[in-house]
């Protein structure tokens, strides 16, 4: 009984893991795609770019820096934000104006 | 029964092989189908360690003592709850939880990546956690396989130790493993991210909450092993920097300050390479922590049977420290990145002093630890490092980590202004001011007890104006309500706030171990019936004395009524238990706990006129470690909590 | 000037470690029992172990203090009778210092690496905003502005 079990438990687990060797040859990696990353990559920018200046926003509320301070930090990471943004259209202009895959 | 789970740790090893091997031949032949199926051999790993694993249980239930390890760690009188918690109670049964555990987490993680098969990174994070496995299954179908047979059925087992016989002990390793366990995955990810040259953050951002979830069980694990020990051990104290302990503390340490400098790296995309050495570190410590648990080389009150595995794990461990030195010294160039702070005086560099600080209280804990080993092989001479000398060393570090706990918070992200800084440095600092002259005044002179209490109401001011400060600012930002901005806020971030939590646990834990190692009261005394012993406020009278069969032991226990200031506070009854299958008898704790102080009673002996020895403890404000370590696991866990609606991709950044 | 401060802090408080005594008790066996281990392999404190051969050892502590003498002679008896190894910390002498400052030297080093780092970083995070120059957020047209805005916006909808 417990030989039985045993017996169809493997045989069950074995068809399912060399299953996908049956299959006609895939290819895994195509060559990789560089715009896509650079894409990928300015999203990621412009996030981190963007959440610094909600966490300005809220070191000025809750009174961490100063006027003059919160002034510059916001000045710079705006103009941060401005520049990745010009450099994502561009790519997505290139691109054809394809939606980017990033989610 | 035997044979099933035998061949199921056998299966689970060929599986981890044939992933291995398969997924290789996919890697080298860019064939996606031997990655397919390689990723389901990880699945049927993990159903065939789940076998095994039932299988132990099933013998351990079944009461089947031909097999060694069972008959070692069970006896037929043991009640059914201990009987399946037997199973991790010695070596053995320790490595197949291990690899069982593993086994499911990287099943998690292969059902978690189902879509990313096509993403470069994901056949090496396979790889890493099918090559742990494989060594874990390695050692249990060898040399500490738990389904070995004796060569004749003994009519009994020999019974679990009975300090085991506890319901702390029964989550303590579980925990412990799980946070050990857990760690393998950050690893893998980190690995991986480093074989491909894809070295960005996103191996954080997606191994975060394994990162924190791990760090929640080791806290788990080592707050219930304090209080096993505080219960179970009788001698009064819960932390004894026994090197088991410290084995299991240092990776605590290293992965603590790995969480803070994540969250550096998520946000300014800074410090990878510093993130690199910490995760491979707190990998290498917690196979450290596993083997020493269970190896035997060190004396220690967890000796409960191993046998010598040392040389398997330390060049398991050789090759994972090598190896992480290697791969972070070829991709050194490309982990190092264009580092720019917006000013000095910013959370950032407090984190770093941070890491500064755990990463000392690490070294030291792990240099005195070894430091008999060094001192014989330099002086010849054999030395102990105990408690005084850990004490000694690590608690100025630990106030000083108190201090930055304190001033981190004061501290905005990116740049403080001086002004604003000092404005807000005031409050918490005449707080703590004004604490310390009461305190002293209330009789607290000591420097350490003194300094740790003010410090305490430092941070706790700090961190309470911090949840107060953040409802104003959201209430400003948002235009809602105090009353609910501050759920939002605690909600939308709950990283933060969830971190803070952690930090104020921190100081209830700080309060309580203050109180309980500076103001501890002792005495001992024998009494026969009638008589009283004082201690402290306490009086306690002996009044009775019984002896009973329960199960598997023999109980002695004396009834004793306590007066506190005079005035009746209950009974309380220490006993002795004779354990049917023990040498030793051993004595049972009798506690009377409250906000305040414990009343910690043992009975060490019982003369032959029925007079007793008493111990009697008074350890005040000791209550509060327990409650400060569950306010650090509620914090962690509330650092975690997953969004719910769908995720952007980078709201995980809060 | 920071170096000093912080330099002086860490020698500040590794004085003190060393110099801090035990606290002033009377003394008590306690206090002994705590300064050694127990000789039977258990690896624990003395006053901590329940074996048999801790009560002797407990014994000879409670005679040689109602004999008057000190904790030093005490402990030093035992030394010459069971080596140093009984001792529950190692006498802070010779090749032994090293395992209580090396930890502390450890720290200073972090301190000032991390301080090195600290600075370097906001340094060129400073060079970074000045190379920007007066470059204004007026710059930015007005489109741009609303873009961001309505980015953030979306950020706070989370």
């Amino acid at each position: 009984m417990e030989w039985a079990v045993f017996v169809i438990i493997a045989s069950a687990a074995l068809v399912y893991a060399f299953m996908p060797l049956m299959r006609e040859r895939q290819v895994w990696q195509e060559v990789p795609d560089s715009r896509n990353e650079r894409v990928k990559s300015l999203e990621q920018e412009k996030a981190s770019f963007l959440k610094a200046l909600k966490d300005i926003e809220f070191e000025f509320a809750s009174n961490k820096i100063n006027n003059d301070d919160y002034e510059k930090l916001r000045n710079h990471y705006r103009l941060k934000v401005a520049e990745v943004m010009k450099q994502l259209g561009q790519e997505k202009e290139k691109q054809g104006g394809g939606e980017s895959t990033d989610g | 029964m035997v044979n099933f789970g035998n061949l199921s740790l056998v299966f689970a090893f060929i599986f981890s092989l044939a992933s291995m091997a398969l997924l290789l031949t996919g890697l080298m032949k860019n064939d996606r189908r031997f990655l397919e199926s390689g990723r389901r051999s990880l699945y049927g790993l993990a159903l065939f360690a789940t076998l095994a694993s039932i299988a132990l249980g099933y013998l351990f239930v079944t009461d089947n003592f031909q097999v060694e390890y069972v008959a070692s760690y069970s006896d037929r009188a043991l009640p059914m709850f201990y009987k399946v918690t037997a199973f991790w109670a010695g070596q053995k049964g320790s490595l197949l939880f291990w690899a069982w555990v593993l086994s499911i987490f990287t099943a998690i993680v292969v059902r978690n990546t189902r879509t990313e098969l096509n993403s470069r990174n994901t056949p090496y994070i396979y790889l890493v956690l099918a090559t742990t496995l494989s060594f874990f299954l390695l050692l249990l179908t060898s040399v500490s396989n738990p389904f070995e047979l004796l060569g004749f059925v003994p009519r009994d087992g020999q019974g679990l130790n009975p300090m085991l016989q506890n319901p702390g002990m029964i989550f303590h390793p579980p925990t412990l493993f799980l946070g050990y366990i857990g760690f393998t995955v950050p690893f893998a990810y980190a690995i991986s991210a480093m074989v491909v040259g894809r070295l960005d953050e996103t191996w954080l951002r997606k191994t975060r909450r394994w990162n924190v979830l791990s760090w929640v069980f080791l806290t788990i694990g080592i707050i219930l092993g304090g209080q096993w020990a505080y219960v179970e051990l009788g001698w009064g104290g819960y932390w004894a920097w026994d090197p088991v302990e410290n084995a299991s503390f240092i990776p605590w340490l290293i992965a603590t300050a790995f969480i803070h400098t994540a969250i550096i790296q998520e946000r300014r995309n800074i410090m990878k390479v510093w993130n690199m050495v910490l995760i491979v570190l707190t990998f290498v410590f917690c196979l450290f922590g596993t083997y020493l648990v269970r190896s035997g080389v060190l004396q220690s009150v967890h000796d409960f049977g191993a046998t010598g595995l040392g040389g398997y794990f330390l060049v398991f461990m050789t090759v994972v420290l090598f190896g992480g030195i290697y791969l972070i010294a070829e991709s050194y160039n490309d982990l190092r990145s264009k580092h720019t702070l917006e000013s000095y005086l910013s959370r950032e560099s407090t984190f770093l002093f941070n890491n500064v600080l755990f990463l000392a209280i690490a070294f030291s804990t792990l240099f005195g630890t070894i430091f008999p080993l060094i001192s014989e092989a330099v002086t010849g001479n054999k030395l102990t490092v105990s408690q005084p000398f850990f004490n000694q060393v690590n608690t100025p570090l630990f106030l000083i980590l108190l201090l930055l706990t304190g001033i981190c918070p004061l501290i905005g992200w990116r740049k403080a202004s001086a002004d604003n800084l000092k404005k807000n440095f005031l409050v918490p600092a005449l707080a703590s001011l004004a604490g310390a002259v009461l305190l002293f005044m209330g009789g607290v002179r000591e420097f350490y007890p003194l300094t740790a209490f003010s410090l305490s109401i430092f941070v706790a001011v700090t961190i309470f104006n911090e949840f107060r400060g953040g409802t104003i600012a959201r209430s400003k930002l948002t235009g809602e309500p105090v009353f609910t901005a501050f759920p939002r806020l605690l909600y939308k971030m709950r990283r933060r706030y969830g971190g803070y939590i952690v930090h104020l646990g921190l100081v209830v834990i700080v309060i309580g171990i203050t109180g309980s190692s500076a103001y501890k009261l002792e005495t001992q005394g024998t009494l026969y019936k009638g008589e009283s012993i004082r201690i402290g406020s306490y009086e306690l009278r002996y009044d009775d004395f019984r002896g009973y069969r329960d199960r598997n032991r023999d109980i002695y226990a004396a009834t004793l009524s306590v007066f506190k200031d005079g005035k009746p506070a209950g009974t309380i009854s220490p006993e002795r238990r004779y354990y049917v299958n023990a040498e030793k008898p051993t004595t049972e704790v009798s506690l009377r706990t409250t906000l305040i102080e414990d009343l910690y009673v043992t009975m060490p002996e019982i003369g032959p006129n029925r007079e007793i020895t008493l111990k009697v403890t008074v350890n005040p404000l000791l209550i509060w470690i327990w409650i400060g370590g569950t306010m650090m696991v509620i914090g962690g866990i509330m650092a975690i909590l997953p969004n719910r609606k769908k995720k952007g991709a980078y709201d995980e950044i809060h | 000037m920071r170096f000093i401060k912080y330099g002086g802090f860490m020698v500040f408080s590794l004085l003190l470690i060393l110099s801090v005594p035990s606290r002033g008790f009377p003394l008590s066996s306690t206090e002994i029992e705590n300064n050694l281990m127990c000789d039977c392999g258990c690896g624990q404190l003395l006053g901590t172990c329940e074996c048999e051969r801790a009560e002797e050892m407990r014994a000879m502590i409670r005679g040689m203090l109602d004999k008057g003498k000190t904790k030093e002679e005490i402990l030093s008896s035992f030394v010459s009778q069971y080596g140093e190894s009984i001792l529950s910390a190692p006498p802070k002498k010779g090749f032994n210092l090293v395992a209580y400052i090396l930890p502390f030297v450890g720290l200073l080093v972090g301190v000032v690496v991390a301080v090195v780092f600290v600075r370097k970083w906001a340094f060129s995070g400073r060079k970074e905003a000045s190379d920007e120059g007066d470059a204004e957020v007026a710059d930015l047209n007005d489109e741009m502005q609303k873009k961001i805005d309505d980015e953030l916006k979306k950020l706070e909808e989370d």
